[in-house]
């Protein structure tokens, strides 16, 4: 299942958002733009329906409250609304829709509220709709999500399902080679691969060996030297071992703490495109890597993912990325800040970076310029 | 006219980009400037906007697209696109 279409109003850098979303879906946009936003509103969609998660815990402790969510931009409807519709991978035809609008008490605790809430199925069958006469009667009720209730959401399990796999990998090598220097309490959903080795571990033997043979795979070719890759323990600790070739045997072995930024990139995100089969959020994969391995990301990405069924939604300065001619425009969004907010486009609604692409241009050459910034040239001399 | 025309540029260095943007801010209408400069295309060079001339040109047709480039011993600049 994919989501096919996203409908925001109010969240963060965004006033309004009405795009369609295709199997994989390349989000570009200068700096402070709002990619990282855009794709929080699908991390918010995870901390409600998440095991011990829920619409408080989402919006106080993982994101500061209201406030914070709230876009800057919004003056007359303060309401942070969220739209989304499912379609089965390789289709349009929506299958379910799930809608949901949050406000904030004006007084009291100034808890979140639903200020509605809405299922409905393929055939346009409304599952429920809120608020409803409990709601009126039993103000705490809107305190809570359905998605957040196993006794009101079995019709529709499958959303909920959807929504609590979703994963984000933003993977910080340096986490993952030096867990100890970083305490502290655990990150919901581990975004930043601090307990990564863990994760690998968790996985049953066989799956996990499948898995990282896959990645071995990818790995040969584009790590010189790197021959085998295998998960080992010692002293009950999970590690990755790789086995580079060596004139003496043996004498070619390194652990994760050893690795280079890339190969543990690498190494995270080819796991991450095997684990799970939901929605998968990529914030810039491109990091540490070189530039023929990143021209090359987009095609792998596909591959693997085609595999699983799953929608992939990936963060990009990358202009090797987008060099890729075989990234259609419809899976290209671009974010461009205005004072009003960020608009997000799909690239094929402009029409002029499909004349480019007509006469040659790559989705990098008639995109990447558009987003950045005009002064840009300025900087330079600002340090004089 | 209540807005701007929103125009796009396509340079081959600084000194090319500070040229069209002084006479791009010298065109008025009723004391307004007419157009604004709304996206940047460089690659460095002249032969960035040769191999791309083509997708610009044809990118006019959706809206304005302002290119300075160095003729050279070209008489026209159409002669560049093909």
């Amino acid at each position: 299942m994919i989501i096919s279409r996203l409908i925001v109003k109010n969240w963060k850098n965004f006033k309004s958002i009405d795009v369609e979303l295709q199997e994989r879906v390349i989000i570009v946009g200068a700096n402070a733009s709002g990619k990282s936003n855009f794709l929080d509103i699908f991390r918010f969609l995870r901390d409600i329906a998440k095991p011990g998660g829920g619409l408080q815990p989402a919006v106080i402790e993982e994101r500061g409250g209201v406030s914070k969510i709230r876009s800057l931009s919004a003056r007359t409807n303060p309401t942070i609304e969220i739209e989304v519709h499912f379609s089965e991978f390789g289709t349009r035809d929506v299958i379910w829709k799930y809608k949901i609008g949050i406000t904030q008490e004006s007084r009291g605790g100034r808890l979140q509220l639903i200020k509605y809430e809405k299922v409905s199925d393929k055939n346009g069958k409304v599952l429920f709709e809120r608020p409803n006469l409990d709601d009126e009667k039993d103000k705490k009720r809107k305190t809570q999500t359905y998605l957040e209730q196993i006794n009101t959401n079995s019709e529709f399990r499958e959303i909920v399902t959807f929504f609590e796999k979703t994963l984000y990998l933003h993977l910080v090598p340096q986490l993952l080679k030096y867990p100890r220097a970083f305490t502290g309490p655990d990150l919901s959903g581990d975004p930043f691969g601090r307990g990564f080795l863990d994760r690998i571990a968790k996985v049953p033997e066989k799956t996990r060996n499948v898995s990282l043979r896959r990645v071995q795979e990818v790995l040969k070719l584009a790590v010189p030297k790197l021959k085998e890759l295998k998960f080992t323990t010692e002293l009950g600790y999970p590690h990755l071992e790789a086995i580079y070739e060596h004139w003496r045997p043996n004498a070619g072995k390194q652990q994760e703490d050893q690795f280079s930024d890339g190969t543990l990139r690498m190494i995270g995100l080819f796991w991450a495109l095997q684990e799970g089969d939901s929605l998968l959020l990529l914030e810039e994969p491109e990091l540490s890597l070189n530039g023929a391995i990143v021209s090359k990301l987009a095609s792998l990405i596909y591959k693997l993912q085609k595999l699983k069924k799953r929608q992939v939604i990936i963060t990009s300065h990358s202009s090797d990325l987008l060099q890729d001619r075989g990234i259609s425009l419809s899976e290209i969004l671009i974010l461009e800040p205005t004072n009003e907010g960020t608009v997000v486009k799909t690239a094929s609604s402009i029409k002029e970076i499909q004349y480019m692409l007509d006469e040659g241009m790559t989705p990098s050459e008639a995109i990447l310029p558009r987003i950045a910034p005009n002064s840009i040239n300025q900087i330079a001399f600002e340090f004089q | 006219m209540k807005h701007s025309i929103p125009l796009t540029i396509v340079y081959e260095d600084m000194l090319s980009q500070y040229v069209i943007s002084k006479v791009v801010n010298e065109i008025k209408y009723e004391g307004k400037r007419k157009y604004n400069i709304s996206f940047s295309y460089s690659g460095g060079g002249n032969g960035y906007i040769k191999k791309n001339l083509r997708g610009f040109n044809s990118a006019s047709k959706g809206s304005a697209f302002f290119v300075l480039i160095d003729l050279d011993n070209k008489d026209c600049a159409s002669q560049l696109l093909y």
